[in-house]
């Protein structure tokens, strides 16, 4: 199986990921950027895309991408959402912009073409990666990672209700009871909205999940719900308040991007129905 | 005169301003912002780590490792030996052990395929050990590690990683030298790294930074030390904010960008010349064999930098906290910065050279010559 990527905006550290995977997994690398070759445009069976659409150039690559492949897969949180990648939109409205400095505003690739496979996570681990390419080069569909729950079904930590919880940002979770849940002990975690699979590593080592998975399936497929949403149901629930006062408190305390950030510049996070994930979701 | 030159690296914009003057000058400077910021700055100092390495995922590990370190010692604890500096090493040889991996993929290297298919396995593998090791001591920035700093303090299970590595290490290092060697002989007659002219002595680039981690910053042909007290940080203003330099280092002659510039050399010839992953090659095979024999022998040593500096693979990187929660600053200093300022030295050698007073044709030797550069600049735009 003869596999290539593209990289678009990105860090290089899906490539990286996949590098180590396709050792393993034997298959042969047609192009990858830190091998030094850049996909051209040649046919090959898998076509990773990696990074976010910054330009009319990246634009261009991945009109090309769609008919050059077997299967096109969308590798990492930033092809998927818009990952680290997709922050520059957080400033794209101000200096940036005025500056000229970025010709397109960051959009997630799967936003703008339609991808075979989604492997979200920031980066995918190896492991998971030798996975789908033993998948794929056996010809068969690989398993969808929306299939998984939220990073909380997987966490050991046990959740538990405060009467008067309050929501700290500047929390560190190093004072917090052990076992017990981060977001219940007002630590910001973003484990009940971001897509599990991972095995809750984070949050199981006391550092609270920053939502590198992207959305949950649930987020992305429920029409009119936010993560803010999602997030002042719960704390709700643990403070034994109302849900809008529980929002309120939450808009007021927390920058509006804080509960999506690896999804800021998606339209899932932006406008739901515009977004090409939903069809993929609706094959499960 | 001065031109601006917009540039394309992987993150967005970048701009080269040339100054044809009298006395040539080029910089490099990054436009573009990721505003990676945004991520930081909601982070509590715990999960800090796992932010910061999403600055780059080349350097994934040593951002992480830097702000391990950094949120130790705001809680007032030193690992008393040089954990993190062995860890640093240990990951610099996983990045060493992945560009081994990718031989099979440089013709010019001219391996069979099986050598190849070998060569690739072993140094995946090595790469593993590696990484595993700094798991295990430290957890990876997609896997943290709980009470991660009472293994730094106990340092055992680091030990030990590190001779597991090492032991690991021979084999494929016994395989590489021959032929570290012979890609060694290719590369300084081929490349502008390579000495060609009397009087020059080049900084290992790829080797820098490992060099600098262990207090031996090396000189690639003489493979001489340089004094980390001549090793001096500065002020590069444009958003790059600080950058590190070799006192007195030597000039730089850019064999191949003066070669461009009288037109000697086609663009065509010289991306066929100046083939970086070669150069990497043998770096990386250099670097290598230093870093396993240093861990096997524990003396990987102190870093001499000060206390808010840590090495990454490519450059110092910079993590500064003010308090416990809230990071007053997460400030990164151009991970390529020595790639900058090498390819900032060609274009004003290239440019010296050729005395071109036309501006186009003075644009088009300025890109010629950054062509060559694998500019990264991730840490540039955060």
């Amino acid at each position: 199986m003869r596999i290539a990527v593209l990289s678009l905006a990105s860090c290089g550290g899906c490539q990286q990921a996949l590098l180590q995977a396709a050792g393993e997994a034997g298959v042969e690398i047609a192009a990858m950027p830190i091998l030094g070759r850049e996909w051209s445009g040649e046919s090959v069976d898998v076509l990773f895309v990696e990074g976010c659409v910054t330009s009319e150039h990246h634009l261009r690559l991945l009109e090309q991408a769609r008919g050059r492949c077997g299967k096109l897969v969308a590798l990492g949180t930033c092809a998927c959402f818009g990952g680290p990648s997709g922050l520059a939109r957080l400033g794209a409205s101000s200096e940036e912009l005025a500056r000229g400095s970025s010709s397109v505003e960051p959009r997630p690739p799967a936003d703008l073409v339609e991808f075979d496979v989604l492997v979200p996570r920031c980066p995918p681990p190896p492991s998971m990666l030798s996975q789908l390419l033993s998948t794929l080069s056996r010809g068969e569909r690989p398993r969808s990672v929306y299939a998984e729950s939220t990073v909380c079904s997987q966490c050991p930590r046990a959740f538990k209700g405060i009467k008067g919880f309050r929501l700290e940002l500047s929390r560190d979770p190093s004072d917090v009871e052990e076992g017990a849940c981060l977001l219940s002990q007002g630590v910001l975690c973003l484990g009940p909205l971001t897509l599990g699979g991972c095995g809750a590593p984070c949050p199981a080592a006391g550092v609270p999940c920053i939502g590198c998975g992207g959305l949950s399936a649930k987020l992305i497929a429920v029409r009119g719900l936010r993560p803010i949403d999602a997030l002042a149901s719960l704390l709700a629930a643990i403070g034994g308040s109302d849900r809008d006062s529980a929002l309120r408190e939450l808009e007021d305390s927390v920058p509006p991007h804080s509960t999506h950030l690896f999804t800021s510049c998606s339209r899932i996070a932006l406008s739901k129905p515009g977004s090409r994930i939903l069809p993929l979701l609706r094959r499960l | 005169m001065v031109s601006r030159i917009a540039i394309e690296v992987p993150y967005g914009d970048a701009e080269l301003v040339i100054d044809t003057g009298a006395e040539p000058r080029a910089r490099i400077a990054c436009r573009s912002s990721r505003w990676v910021t945004a991520l930081l700055s909601l982070a509590p100092a715990s999960a800090l780590p796992i932010a910061a390495s999403r600055i780059c995922g080349s350097c994934s590990s040593s951002h992480y490792l830097a702000s391990l370190k950094a949120v130790a010692r705001l809680r007032g604890l030193e690992s008393g030996a040089s954990a993190y500096e062995a860890a640093i090493a240990l990951e610099i040889a996983a990045g060493d052990a992945l560009h081994l991996a990718r031989a099979r993929y440089l013709e010019p290297l001219g391996l069979s395929r099986e050598v190849a298919a070998s060569l690739e396995a072993k140094s995946l593998r090595l790469a593993r050990v590696a990484r595993d090791a700094i798991q295990r001591c430290f957890g990876s920035p997609v896997a943290p590690v709980l009470g991660w700093i009472d293994r730094v303090l106990a340092r055992e299970p680091l030990d030990e990683c590190c001779k597991l590595f090492a032991r690991s290490a021979t084999e494929l290092i016994n395989e590489i030298s021959r032929l570290a060697r012979e890609v060694e002989r290719v590369v300084r007659e081929a490349c502008s790294y390579a000495p060609g002219a009397e009087g020059v002595e080049y900084v290992a680039l790829a080797g820098g930074s490992l060099s600098l981690a262990s207090g031996r910053l090396t000189l690639l042909r003489s493979g001489a030390r340089v004094d980390l007290g001549s090793v001096e940080v500065f002020e590069r203003g444009g958003g790059l904010e600080k950058a590190a330099r070799v006192v007195g280092k030597p000039a730089r002659v850019g064999a191949i960008a003066r070669e461009v510039a009288r037109g000697n050399l086609s663009l065509e010839e010289l991306s066929e010349v100046l083939e970086t992953p070669l150069y990497q090659f043998v770096a990386s095979a250099r670097e290598l064999r230093y870093i396993a024999s240093a861990l096997a022998e524990g003396s990987v040593g102190s870093v001499a930098w000060g206390e808010p500096w840590v090495e990454a693979p490519s450059g110092p990187i910079a993590h500064e906290y003010s308090s416990l929660s809230t990071p007053r600053e997460a400030r990164v200093v151009t991970g390529s910065m020595i790639a900058i300022e090498a390819a900032e030295m060609d274009v004003v050698s290239a440019l010296r050279a050729s005395r071109a007073s036309d501006e186009s044709r003075a644009r088009a030797i300025a890109l010629a010559v950054l062509s060559s550069y694998p500019l990264c600049m991730h840490c540039a735009s955060l």
